[in-house]
């Protein structure tokens, strides 16, 4: 810091009043600043308004209620129920996070309590490297290679388990089971980086405890970590979920498009977010039908706001002594290790 | 005394502990199983359509013939991105700035914190939809869809990442250095701008390669802001193509060919995006501010 | 048995007019009341260390260290901070090697048993061998009651209430948590959060218990309330405990150890160490030249 040019000569010597002309930056920056950031919060709150008012043509046409609970889906005719689309959102968000969270906390224990100590840096890079393709790759990926090869193990389980619900019937390329893997896939890394975050803020006096009683490794894991972390490991879960109602791209790709309500997870369907994807092109000159899309796209914000509210409670309540926010583009680097502390 | 020896834990308590561990590892290799068969497919069905002239020449659009290449794709990702980044990185670092060194705990600093994070959660087609309704519907700057107004949209992404990885860091400079500062007599604005900032840069920098790297990816917010076109543009306020939209729309294609340009756009787009990740990773490493 | 140390140096405090709200311990369980003398109820096994090293990576924490703890006696070890003391009892129930870089050599025998022979299982020694800690550390997400039958739960799926009163009672701790076992452990008080560790630790009925600077982080009263446990204690266990208040060590046991950078000084009866040492550090240390 070089102090000559940071208070110049003249400055230094000068009383102790300083001029209003000198005061006028730092009175810049501070108000401009604060403009800035007021001005962020009005053009949030001006979307949402407008995202309300656009759809309203929908709204007084349908009604909020038959929009939302009525399953027909037929722009030619003038139809907008977009229960088909909350279901399939809800579906696949659904085998997203059975299928997800318990990979992702697998991942997150290993990498913090069972993994040999030098690969625990290069297996975090390599989870959190998943985030890093994009979501159209991630489609590309699910529409050439995992349709087809998932077909005939689909069908083999269709077939061997159809006494369970959802499963069973025919089965098609695209559908809810393919595009919840894949959103799977694509919440794993936050999820996992959410909760390895948590595991680590693990007190390593209740592990101890836990051990000295005489519990192996995973008793030990059960007893004082998993009870510990749960609260954040929701939350990681919760952010997750928010991730996955909104994913457009890849879902489109390979949930099949079909404004319906398939009977079984094997089959296809339709989400919020694919359907704007989709009809927007058809919805140009269409006034009704774009409303109904922007309307789509209301309800997918207030879902996404609803989730992403429940899941900052859990996170930060489980946050406490964490001082990075967690899920930002720096966590998880240079993990805290709270095992190096030495006993006197 | 008699030598007797430890009670042996019973081997259903051992069998547990080895399953349960064997099958968290289990997990965890599943875990990497779809990282490595992206990068392999990626790599198989993308390298064939590597070429000089694939990145020299625009897509033709035609179904038959000659695809063409990807040019207008790179430069559209690059020019749009590139304004993005231009927008959003100052407005996003003032937000940051505001935060920790006016805002601080103030109710409208948690205001603005809260409205950042909802900015987090909101889906990017949502943040397309808002383009769309403001500036696209109504025509604004004299065009419906425009590689600016695809800008916009990418902006509004970046801008949460941005400033929240913005404001860590710039809490972490310690407060000794600002004091400092203050106790040689400089202004606020001085330190802000010759004191914290440079000692926070790295970790801005490194925020905002992420955020670059998430919104060069991005395909919803530019279907219908930016829209997809095949012929090179330079002009802003012309329709502009990007490297997610070109693939998108070659997806559902039955040419081979197409389907083979798809695959070496998205080869290249990884390829940009990974290099923007360890360049972000790896500045991170090398500035340890805490 | 041997002689149990005199009690010449031990409290001079009173304890009358400490409300205890509990019955004297020794109304629940019926042994022979002698003067002074503290008849083993359950024969508790010894612990020897026999040249016992320990590293933390490079660093040569403990050297070449042989020391005795008798059944069914209190043991302290005493000295200056880092000279090994914590080290040493973490090394007796394999805790020491928990810490990344750490690592021990030597021998531990629980009566003639090696803890560290190759075919003896880990956590069946750390089931034998209880400890405390330093800092209260219930499990926070646990009752009362489940705190103290978390020990018990990893070997039988049900945990008798018996159980539990009698580990509570052990620790002093029942009456004061009879009606409220199912509240959280984390809500007691520090002193009665302590206790509840030692409960839980004596769940389990180990043959040995650590302590570790058990009263270090409590208030005075909580203290004393501790040192009285251990002297009930000794009739079912064997005591090591770590202190660095040397008037608790002569408060509370019948042989003391002075530890100084890794090495045994000297061992022997309380008595004699702070009145007689036979080693000059020890005697610098015990009248307060250092440390």
């Amino acid at each position: 810091m070089e102090a000559g040019t940071l208070v110049p000569a003249g400055e230094r010597s000068s009383a102790l009043h300083r001029s209003p002309a000198a005061r006028l930056p730092d009175r810049l920056l501070k108000w401009g600043l604060t403009a800035l950031s007021v001005g962020v919060i009005a053009l949030i709150a001006y979307f949402f308004i407008k995202l309300i008012l656009e759809s309203r043509p929908v709204f007084s046409q349908v009604g909020l209620g038959s929009y939302l609970f009525s399953a027909d889906w037929v722009p030619s005719k003038q139809l907008y129920g977009a229960l088909p689309l909350l279901a399939g959102t809800l579906v696949t968000s659904a085998i997203a996070l059975v299928l997800g969270i318990p990979v992702a906390v697998a991942t997150a224990l290993y990498i913090t309590e069972l993994a040999p100590r030098r690969i625990r840096g290069p297996l975090t890079v390599v989870v959190d490297l998943l985030a890093a393709v994009p979501s159209v790759v991630y489609g590309l990926w699910g529409f050439f290679f995992l349709i087809p090869k998932l077909q005939p193990a689909e069908r083999w389980f269709a077939d061997a388990f159809s006494f369970l619900p959802f499963i069973g019937g025919n089965v098609t390329g695209p559908n809810y089971f393919v595009a919840g893997l894949i959103l799977a896939i694509m919440i794993l890394p936050i999820a996992s980086a959410i909760s390895r975050e948590v595991i680590l803020t693990v007190p390593r006096e209740h592990k101890e405890a836990a051990l000295a009683l005489g519990a192996t490794r995973w008793e030990m894991i059960r007893m004082a970590v998993l009870p510990y972390a749960r609260g954040g490991i929701a939350g990681g879960a919760m952010l997750g979920l928010g991730r996955a109602i909104g994913e457009t791209i890849a879902v489109t790709l390979v949930i099949g498009n079909a404004p319906v309500i398939g009977h079984t997870v094997f089959q296809q369907g339709y989400t919020l977010a694919a359907v704007i994807a989709n009809e927007f092109g058809e919805a140009a000159s269409d006034p009704l039908h774009r409303a109904a899309l922007i309307a789509a796209g209301l309800v997918l914000f207030v879902l996404t706001l609803g989730v992403n509210a429940v899941a900052r409670a859990f996170v930060l309540r489980a946050e406490r002594a964490v001082t990075s926010p967690a899920g930002g583009p720096l966590a998880g680097a240079g993990g805290r290790n709270a095992d190096s502390r030495m006993p006197t | 005394m008699s030598a007797v020896a430890f009670a042996p834990i019973s081997a259903r308590r051992r069998r547990v502990d080895k399953l349960a561990r064997g099958g968290v590892a289990l997990l965890t290799g599943v875990a990497l199983v779809p990282l490595a068969l992206i990068l392999y497919y990626l790599l198989k069905q993308g390298l064939g359509a590597i070429s000089l002239s694939f990145f020299t020449t625009d897509p033709t659009g035609s179904f038959l013939g000659d695809p063409g290449g990807i040019k207008s794709a790179i430069v559209g990702t690059l020019l749009m991105v590139g304004l993005a980044t231009a927008v959003a990185v100052p407005v996003g670092v003032g937000v940051a700035i505001w935060l920790v060194e006016f805002g601080r705990v103030s109710k409208l600093a948690h205001a603005v914190r809260y409205f950042i994070d909802v900015m987090t959660g909101v889906p990017s087609i949502v943040f397309g939809l808002f383009v769309y309704i403001t500036l696209v519907l109504g025509g604004v700057g004299g065009s419906s869809f425009a590689g600016w107004k695809g800008s916009t949209a990418l902006a509004l992404l970046m801008l949460p990442i941005v400033t929240r990885s913005a404001e860590v860091v710039l809490q972490l400079v310690p407060n000794s250095l600002r004091e400092a500062a203050y106790a040689l007599g400089a202004p606020r604005w001085k330190t802000v701008l010759r004191v914290v900032l440079p000692t926070a840069l790295p970790g801005i920098v490194t925020g905002v390669l992420l955020a670059i790297a998430r919104a060069a990816g991005e395909t919803a917010p530019l279907l219908f802001t930016a829209a997809v076109v095949n012929a090179t543009a330079f002009n802003y306020n012309d329709r502009m193509n990007s490297l997610p939209a070109l693939i998108f729309q070659n997806v559902g294609q039955a040419q081979d060919r197409l389907v083979t340009i798809a695959w070496g756009a998205a080869l290249t787009l990884v390829a940009m995006i990974l290099m923007l990740t360890l360049l972000a990773r790896l500045i991170q490493r090398r500035s340890r501010l805490s | 048995m041997s002689d149990p140390a005199p009690h010449a140096l031990r409290r001079d405090v009173s304890l009358d007019h400490i409300p205890s709200s509990e019955p004297p311990l020794t109304a629940s369980r019926p042994v022979p009341r002698g003067g002074g003398a503290v008849a083993p109820e359950r024969v508790a096994r010894a612990v020897t260390v026999e040249r016992l090293n320990a590293w933390y990576g490079d660093q040569h924490s403990i050297k070449d260290l042989t020391l005795s703890f008798a059944p069914n006696r209190a043991t302290a070890l005493i000295g200056p901070s880092g000279s090994g003391k914590s080290t040493v009892v973490r090394c007796i129930n394999r805790m020491h090697e928990e810490i990344p870089g750490a690592r021990a050599g030597g021998r531990v025998l629980l009566d003639d048993v090696d803890v560290y022979d190759s075919g003896v299982d880990v956590v069946a020694v750390r089931r034998s061998i209880g400890m405390v800690f330093q800092k209260p550390n219930p499990f926070p997400t646990m009752s009362i009651f489940d705190n103290v039958a978390a020990g018990l739960r990893l070997t039988s799926r049900k945990v008798g209430h018996d159980q539990v009163e009698r580990a509570l009672r052990g620790a002093g701790l029942w009456e004061e948590v009879k009606d409220r076992l199912g509240k959280p452990g984390v809500g007691l008080s520090g002193g009665q959060q302590q206790r509840l560790c030692i409960a839980r630790a004596l769940a389990v009925e180990p043959d040995v218990l650590l302590m570790d600077e058990p009263a270090s982080a409590l208030d005075p009263i909580s203290t004393l309330k501790i040192e009285e446990l251990v002297e009930e204690l000794k009739r079912t266990v064997t005591i090591a405990i770590v202190t660095h208040n040397m008037q608790q060590a002569a408060r509370v046991a019948d042989d003391t150890a002075f530890l100084l950078d890794g090495e045994l000084v000297e061992v022997g009866p309380t008595e004699k160490i702070f009145t007689n040492p036979d080693d000059s550090r020890t005697e610098e240390y015990v009248t307060g030249k250092f440390g």
